[in-house]
């Protein structure tokens, strides 16, 4: 945007432009809106739980157990809020919901470069996101852009791209981040499972009450 | 999902570190939870699995090299793992019931329990103080008095009044707080009694509850079990009880005992102690509530649920059973010892009339068998729990021993006194059935199952050898006439080949074979071949042949009873008589009167006799000899010759070189 735009309030274009990062900033932050996103049962639903930043009778590591799981609202509000998740060394995650036990959702994450892997559990039912960070991590100061799926990824992460593009339908394609901020790890093939986190995985997925697939 | 091989049986399963659809084992300890990662596909390939696998199921020592294990090792220390182990081992311990049956069979028998509703009014939990009065354990003293009057109106005033006593006692109180719900809110004690009334089976499905709250929910379920219970779902349902019983700690029970009293401001309960005696009775409590829950099954069932518990719990004897489960056992052998000792007489009066009717013959021993077996098969059905049991714990069993080893007994006479090869391996069979819980007798009788697989399949080979002789047991037929082996007496065998000449010139050969026995009621048979015929002469090398190595096997199997006939005369007489001798041992030979003293005599073998001479025999005796018309001293060796040139030897000391 130039000097003059700036100076007289932007041509038309510009005012699009801005509109259009306003509503990709409402997507990301604004949980109402992202509340009101989504199907109005579901909606009502989420409006009657709790509104908390954690589970007063939650036991186990916060984000870690299915039994102090994190409370987010709704599934777009999970996109956003592990999208704003930054490990202690300030690198975000990727991730993907790998299923549910029980109305917990249990999503597989791994940093952009590859160099750790998690396993968290986040619970939708609730009508804001948590301000409480799992150990380990901290929210981002960077704009969080979605970094992951609400959907099982059959080549978690090397197909970021693939379901990136499948989202364009679903009006969030817009708030994901840039390709070029994951496509080097992915061309260097640099996300390889540690054992303990194929262990999880494994004792995760046999505890599974319901299994997603694209 | 991932495949791996199950440690500890080395079948496939689902992902290293869950529970085996095959043995129902989990890997718990650390050792077993490494080993499992390197038995999956993280760690090893197919191939490598395939080998690891074979090497379980043989009982093979385990080659992993040790960087596996490290790498192992090091992901076990990852902390969610850890968590995510011990959530699942938690899970397990409800789930690993039913270790030994199918995993597909267990939920189907679970939910046919828990799906039928029944209401249940008078459990001990309703009948709880709490319960009674409708007051929660973090109500103070006055809010109890309160409800009291107040319930004295619609409910016993008696009752009512007790409640509050026991309520309000600070003695009392503990043993009502342990008997309600410690540690669970009260709204959610008021709905767990709610369906407790409405539902009380879906408590099984309860997670999450304090143990000892979990325990009082269960014990009161199990007042709902009835005859309509499935035996696999009793089963489990006894082992959800046993595994909670282990996992029970006064600490945590006063823990949450005193927060709640914290709240209703009674005085905090000081020492441990008593928390420990009144969890002592609440033990008991919850084995009384199994055991009048079995009670209510019919006798089958009731055997068949103790059974399928003990068995799945202790891994079919191999794992120590939780307390609760050795203190049902103990019970039950109590309470079976009446029917086991009768039944054990049984068994011992059948062994008895077996032996007696083993002389009769092998029609009047099998149906005394048949029976004994079906004995024997009612009184290790009911044991079955009390040997299972036995074997977790590493004791024996001495009732189950002592049967074994009676039947055992048995088996070896039948055989060895009477030849019933049948019959004994049909007992053995029986025992290797029945008794697999006790190791020793089974071991024992695996060799005993051996031996007598060895002799079966030798008789076999033996009747199929001399089928001419049509051999079966211990007869043989001969020209349609059978004879018993055991009443030979004596055997001969004589074997020659004759040179045929034509001026001079060798034209062939013939050989011939004859067989003569005689039996102890003097009859004799003479079995031989010749194949020099009238007209032409026939090749009878195969039945000649055959003829030997059937001389050779009467020879072997009557060995020492003809021995011991020769050898009854040198007891009796002092001497043996073979041929027209009379032989005393060590020192002389008697041939028609005429002593040849064994220092002083040479003894000459040549084929089929032995010629006795003085050891001076001169050329004087030689030209009597040729002039003389008396008969030679020789006897002749062909009847008995193995046992005669085995007297010879015993007794006389006369051995020839072969």
């Amino acid at each position: 945007m130039g000097f003059i735009s700036k100076l007289f309030g932007g041509n038309k274009e510009d005012k699009a432009l801005r509109e259009a990062f306003e509503q990709i900033r409402r997507i990301l932050e604004d949980e109402q809106l992202q509340l009101d996103m989504i199907h109005p049962t579901m909606k009502e639903m989420i409006e009657s739980r709790p509104a908390y930043d954690k589970d007063p009778n939650g036991t186990g590591p916060f984000g870690y157990s299915e039994t102090n799981p994190i409370p987010v609202n709704g599934p777009i509000g999970q996109l956003a809020y592990l999208s704003k998740l930054e490990t202690t060394k300030g690198e975000r995650i990727l991730f993907h919901r790998i299923g549910a036990v029980n109305t917990i959702d249990v999503f597989e994450a791994v940093t952009f470069s590859g160099s750790e892997w998690f396993i968290l559990f986040v619970d939708l039912y609730h009508p804001r996101r948590s301000r409480l960070a799992p150990d380990g991590f901290r929210f981002t100061q960077e704009v969080g852009q979605f970094s992951g799926f609400h959907k099982f990824c059959n080549d978690f992460p090397y197909d970021f791209v693939e379901m990136k593009q499948s989202e364009s339908e679903s009006g969030l394609s817009m708030a994901y981040i840039a390709i070029s901020k994951v496509m080097e790890s992915i061309q260097n093939k640099a996300y390889q499972r540690p054992l303990a986190h194929k262990a999880k995985l494994d004792l995760v997925k046999s505890r599974l009450t319901s299994v997603q697939t694209q | 999902m991932t495949v791996a091989v199950c440690f500890k049986c080395g079948f496939e399963k689902s992902g290293p570190l869950t529970q085996c659809g095959s043995c129902n084992v989990t890997p718990r300890e650390k050792g077993d939870l490494a080993l499992s990662l390197v038995l999956s596909e993280h760690l090893s390939s197919k191939t490598q699995l395939e080998v690891l696998a074979h090497e379980i199921r043989s009982h093979l020592k385990l080659k992993i090299p040790e960087s596996l294990l490290l790498q192992a090792n090091e992901a076990l220390n990852d902390p969610q793992l850890l968590a995510m182990l011990g959530a699942d081992s938690q899970e397990t311990k409800t789930k690993s019931r039913s270790r030994a049956a199918p995993t597909a069979a267990r939920p189907e028998s679970r939910s046919s329990s828990s799906q039928r509703k029944r209401a249940l009014h008078q459990s001990q939990l309703q009948k709880n103080p709490f319960a009674v009065l409708g007051v929660t354990t973090r109500d103070d003293r006055r809010r109890i008095v309160e409800q009291a009057e107040e319930k004295s109106l619609e409910l016993d005033h008696e009752a009512c009044q007790k409640a509050r006593s026991d309520l309000t006692s600070p003695r009392m109180r503990l043993n009502a707080e342990m008997s309600w719900l410690p540690g669970v809110s009260p709204r959610k004690a008021e709905q767990f009694v709610s369906v407790l009334q409405s539902d009380p089976m879906s408590l099984r499905g309860e997670s999450g509850l304090p143990t000892l709250a979990h325990l009082n929910l269960l014990a009161a379920a199990f007042e709902a079990v009835d005859a309509d219970d499935s035996t696999d779902d009793v089963a489990e349902f006894i082992q959800e009880m046993a595994y909670l019983v282990d996992d029970l700690s006064a600490e945590q029970v006063l823990r949450d005992i005193n927060e709640d009293r914290a709240v209703s401001g009674f005085p905090e309960v000081k020492g441990i102690n008593q928390v420990e005696v009144e969890l002592s009775e609440l033990k008991r409590y919850y084995r009384n509530a199994i055991k009048d829950a079995l009670n209510r099954l019919s006798p089958v069932s009731l055997v068949e649920a103790m059974t399928v518990a003990v068995d799945q719990i202790t891994c079919g004897g191999e794992e120590h059973a939780p307390e609760l489960i050795d203190e049902l056992v103990d019970s039950y052998t109590v309470e079976t010892q009446g029917f086991l000792e009768k039944e054990a007489e049984s068994v011992e009066k059948l062994i008895q009339t077996a032996r007696n009717s083993a002389k009769s013959g092998e029609n009047a021993v099998k149906p005394i068998v048949d029976k004994l077996i079906v004995v024997a098969r009612n009184w290790d059905n009911v044991a079955q729990p009390i040997q299972l049991s036995a074997k977790a714990r590493g004791i024996d069993h001495d009732p189950s021993h002592e049967i074994a080893y009676s039947i055992r007994s048995l088996a070896i006479d039948l055989f060895n006194e009477h030849d019933m090869l049948d019959q004994s391996k049909r007992l053995t069979e029986v025992i290797q059935e029945l008794f697999v819980e006790l190791p020793e007798v089974v071991e024992r009788v695996d060799e005993d199952a051996g031996a007598l697989e060895n002799i079966a399949s030798g008789r076999q080979m033996v009747a199929e050898k001399f089928e001419s002789f049509n051999l079966s047991g211990n007869n043989f037929s001969w020209k349609g006439q059978r004879y018993d082996i055991e009443t030979i007496k004596h055997i001969g065998f004589y074997r020659s080949v004759t040179t045929h000449k034509a001026n001079f010139v060798e034209t062939g050969k013939t050989e011939k074979a004859i067989l003569n026995l005689t039996f102890n009621n003097g009859q004799t048979i003479k079995i031989s071949f010749d194949e020099e015929g009238i007209l032409w002469n026939k090749s009878k090398t195969q039945e000649i042949q055959n003829l030997a190595e059937f001389y050779g096997f009467l020879s072997h199997i009557t060995f020492d009873r003809r021995v011991k006939f020769y050898e009854g005369q040198i007891e009796k007489n002092g001497f043996w008589t073979y041929e027209d001798c009379c032989f005393y041992p060590r020192k002389k030979v008697v041939f028609r009167g005429k002593d040849f003293d064994v220092s002083s005599s040479s003894f000459l073998r040549s084929y089929g006799c032995i010629e006795m001479r003085k050891k001076d025999y001169g050329i004087l005796d030689k030209i009597k000899r040729e002039v003389s018309v008396t008969k030679i001293p020789q006897f002749s060796t062909v009847t008995d010759t193995d046992v005669i040139f085995h007297l010879l030897d015993k007794h006389m000391g006369l051995t020839w070189k072969s």
